[in-house]
């Protein structure tokens, strides 16, 4: 008792002294200016001023050189929180898509601006990597996804880490996948997002997404869909009825129709007097692969192919 | 009042038997006059419900909710303010675990991760409710569950604002929040620097969103020293404070008891020799025996007295919000009348057939369906005591997956009583598909018209898309 009453007035003046060094140490609109164009934390904003005595081109320097090791840091630290909020991105060109989950902890991150950045510029290294090799279809778990290299000399992991460090809660790549067709059939694809539509350099953002590949069979008659407009409805038809598989005409369909996990045998969204299987036929067309993500679903089984 | 007569009777009634110090109140409190007769009338008739606690209404009461990043402290600050007023005995101690393993609770079958805590300032009784994310706030909004008066922002001095602190404005936005109290924390390890320059901040990002952010009250202090016991400075005093500050600046909420009277019909009945009686609970305001009132729903309007006011066999004078109640109406035949019309105060009331509304559709294992819903999808809106048939459309996408909430706009066949922040159910073959909150009321529309207007879209669009395509 005595001596926190002894100890405390000067542990006081110790701090006011610390202050006051500070103050004269660190240029405060600088500071306000730093923080406003890097969006760092104010702490390390004001340790970059002090360490280049005020030149803000260094300390902005030293800062994106700290954010690495800061982001990192952060990783580490926030390695084991929950993540179930995040966004799925979904490239789609010519013939082939790329679809990516990325978790984070909640979903007013998952909506920032900033984490919608992380998981486009994620999803097109990934749409390049993969457009570039000669694999029709690829499936790649969390571990896989962190070691592909970024630009820079960086890795895939590098770049959540800066993230991370910058927007404070933990995030990781959980999984993606990618599909490419084949001559003779197209690629649709489908994103449903929960809040408005998002869609930056030919990226689309939300919570669900669907890959399908839909091939021709049968007699190409004048009043049939498209085969892209197929392919593009049974990959909302996925999406909005989470199946299980393709199934085939030697399966059974379930009898409860709610229920029901094989893709041919279900009501089709759209029109639920119309099964998919019936839809296929009376458009000439057959699914011939689909993928679908739904963001924070939990995984029956881990495959990858890495 | 009541204690006062309690404590005149007994001056005067050591030795009276029990009936004549009965006829005693009573002859009292006839000379009471009207007022206090009404009064003690109400209290005497309000039903006692079993077995549940009463909750004495000597406070007003206000919710209030924190928002903020994950590791700014909202729980320590939440655990702080607890330990604080335990202190004056106005709120029992959470502590920090307690708080943060908070169970999901299931609310009107809709499961909300939320943890509410009550606590009492001088003025004021407070529910504090805490919830993880977006979702979860927009469902408390949609429901009613716990709707927010106002709210206090977390921010960290060490941080200053996230990134994701436009999200959570942007948030409060959404649900209607219009006055919003800073705490900024841990001021404990930062300087008098950054605290100015993250108020700064907070104020510059209030102002972009709409908020007064010049005048909104930011106090910074650190709940950590309050759940350590030390500094009381920048501590207890700095909680107290905050809560002064949430005491003044978050307006009550006006209550249901000072609206004009509000007073859905739940049956009708003819009474011979006295004429139309209908009962209800009334929702909002007082009525007084003579009261001149609308009568309205279904595309009908009418005018009307209410000539007479039953509870429980008893005749009233008047009746408050939340009375179980009969009204008799003056000129009224039973055919004119039916469940679902609502009665209220001359130009209060108005008809809508087409509103804007956010919808929560339940997930598979709140109950509710399995598939999504898409545009021009029909079921039945339930909302006080009447039902109708209401088309869906989608504005602002193709689907509405279970367990979302989205924009949708309802148009109905008939022109219902309708009021923004109304709340409803929407339901479909035997199974409720989800809740909504009215947010806009929208100009009538010609049903007729809309219905064909629907097919027609519904063709083209089959049309557009066998020859369009869409992928380019």
């Amino acid at each position: 008792m005595l001596i926190t009453v002894l100890f405390r007035p000067r542990l006081l003046e110790g701090l006011k002294m610390t202050c006051r060094q500070m103050t004269h140490a660190v240029d405060k609109s600088l500071l306000s200016k730093l923080r406003k164009t890097t969006g760092y934390s104010l702490m390390n904003c004001k340790k970059a001023l002090e360490k280049c005595e005020n030149n803000i081109d260094q300390a902005e320097k030293w800062l994106s050189e700290l954010a690495q090791k800061e982001g990192w840091a952060k990783a580490s630290k926030l390695q084991g929180r929950p993540m179930s909020q995040g966004l799925i991105g979904l490239i789609h060109d010519k013939s082939s898509a790329t679809i990516l989950e990325v978790n984070c902890e909640t979903d007013f991150v998952a909506r920032n601006d900033k984490f919608k950045s992380l998981v486009t510029q994620v999803t097109h290294i990934l749409h390049t990597n993969f457009s570039s090799g000669d694999r029709k279809k690829v499936g790649l778990d969390a571990s896989a996804l962190s070691s592909i290299p970024a630009e820079g000399g960086k890795i895939l992991a590098d770049i959540v880490a800066v993230h991370v460090g910058n927007i404070g809660e933990n995030m990781a790549l959980r999984r993606a996948s990618y599909l490419r067709a084949d001559t003779s059939s197209v690629i649709g694809t489908y994103v449903h997002s929960s809040g408005e539509k998002f869609e930056v350099d030919n990226c689309k953002l939300g919570r669900y997404g669907a890959i399908v590949e839909v091939g021709q069979a049968g007699e190409v008659r004048e009043d049939i869909l498209p085969l892209d407009v197929v392919a593009l409805k049974v990959s909302q038809h996925i999406v909005g009825s989470n199946p299980r598989k393709i199934g085939s005409s030697e399966d059974k369909p379930e009898e409860d129709k709610d229920n029901e996990t094989k893709l041919l045998f279900q009501e089709l969204v759209m029109d639920p007097d119309m099964t998919v299987k019936e839809f296929l036929e009376n458009n000439s067309a057959v699914v011939k692969d689909f993928v679908r993500i739904e963001c924070g679903e939990e995984l029956e089984e881990k495959n990858s192919d890495k | 009042m009541a204690s006062l007569l309690v404590r005149h009777c007994l001056e005067g009634s050591y030795a009276i038997s029990k009936k004549v110090l009965l006829s005693r109140v009573a002859t009292d409190s006839q000379q009471l006059g009207f007022r206090s007769f009404s009064l003690c009338s109400i209290f005497s008739q309000k039903p006692p419900t079993a077995g549940k606690k009463t909750y004495v209404r000597d406070k007003p009461h206000v919710n209030i909710g924190t928002i903020g990043h994950v590791d700014h402290g909202k729980t320590s600050l939440t655990a702080a303010i607890t330990k604080v007023l335990s202190k004056q005995k106005k709120a029992s101690y959470h502590k920090y675990e307690d708080i943060d393993n908070a169970p999901e609770e299931r609310a009107r079958g809709i499961t909300i991760n939320h943890a509410t805590i009550d606590y009492q300032t001088d003025k004021r009784h407070y529910a504090h409710v805490d919830c993880p994310g977006h979702a979860d706030y927009i469902k408390n909004m949609i429901t009613g569950t716990a709707q927010m008066d106002g709210c206090i922002l977390v921010v960290a001095a060490t941080d200053g604002t996230m990134p994701q602190t436009r999200e959570h404005l942007l948030l409060a936005k959404q649900i209607g929040i219009s006055h919003i109290v800073v705490f900024i924390n841990k001021a404990d390890v930062a300087d008098n620097e950054m605290l100015e320059l993250v108020e700064m901040e907070i104020r510059e990002l209030l102002s972009e969103f709409g908020y007064d952010g010049a005048n909104t009250p930011i106090v910074c202090g650190s709940a950590l020293c309050v759940l350590e016991d030390r500094n009381p400075e920048i501590g207890e005093t700095k909680i107290l404070e905050l809560l002064k500050n949430v005491d003044e600046y978050i307006p009550l909420p006006v209550r249901d008891l000072d609206k004009d009277f509000y007073f859905p019909i739940e049956a009708v009945f003819s009474i011979p020799g006295r004429g139309t009686v209908v009962t209800g609970r009334l929702e909002r305001g007082i009525i007084n025996k003579g009261d001149a009132c609308e009568i309205m729903g279904y595309d009908k309007k009418m005018k009307s007295n209410i000539t007479g006011i039953e509870m429980f066999h008893q005749l009233l004078e008047r009746a408050e919000a939340g009375d179980q109640m009969g009204a008799l109406l003056r000129g009224m035949k039973r055919e004119d009348l039916r469940r679902g019309l609502v009665i209220g105060k001359p130009g209060s009331l108005s008809m809508h057939n087409k509103i804007e509304a956010q919808l929560y559709l339940l997930s598979k294992d709140e109950g509710g369906r399995q598939k999504p819903i898409l545009n021009y999808f029909q079921a039945q809106m339930f909302c006080k005591t009447w039902d109708i048939p209401v088309h869906f459309e989608i504005p602002d996408k193709d689907m509405i997956m279970p367990g979302e909430d989205a924009k949708v706009m309802f148009t109905m066949n008939k022109r219902m009583v309708l009021e923004q922040g109304q709340r409803f159910t929407i339901r479909s073959g035997g199974g409720t598909l989800g809740y909504g909150v009215v947010t806009k009321l929208l100009e009538d529309t010609n049903f007729d018209e809309f219905a064909e207007a629907i097919k027609k879209i519904r063709k083209e669009k089959a049309k557009q898309e066998a020859t369009e395509n869409p992928q380019q």
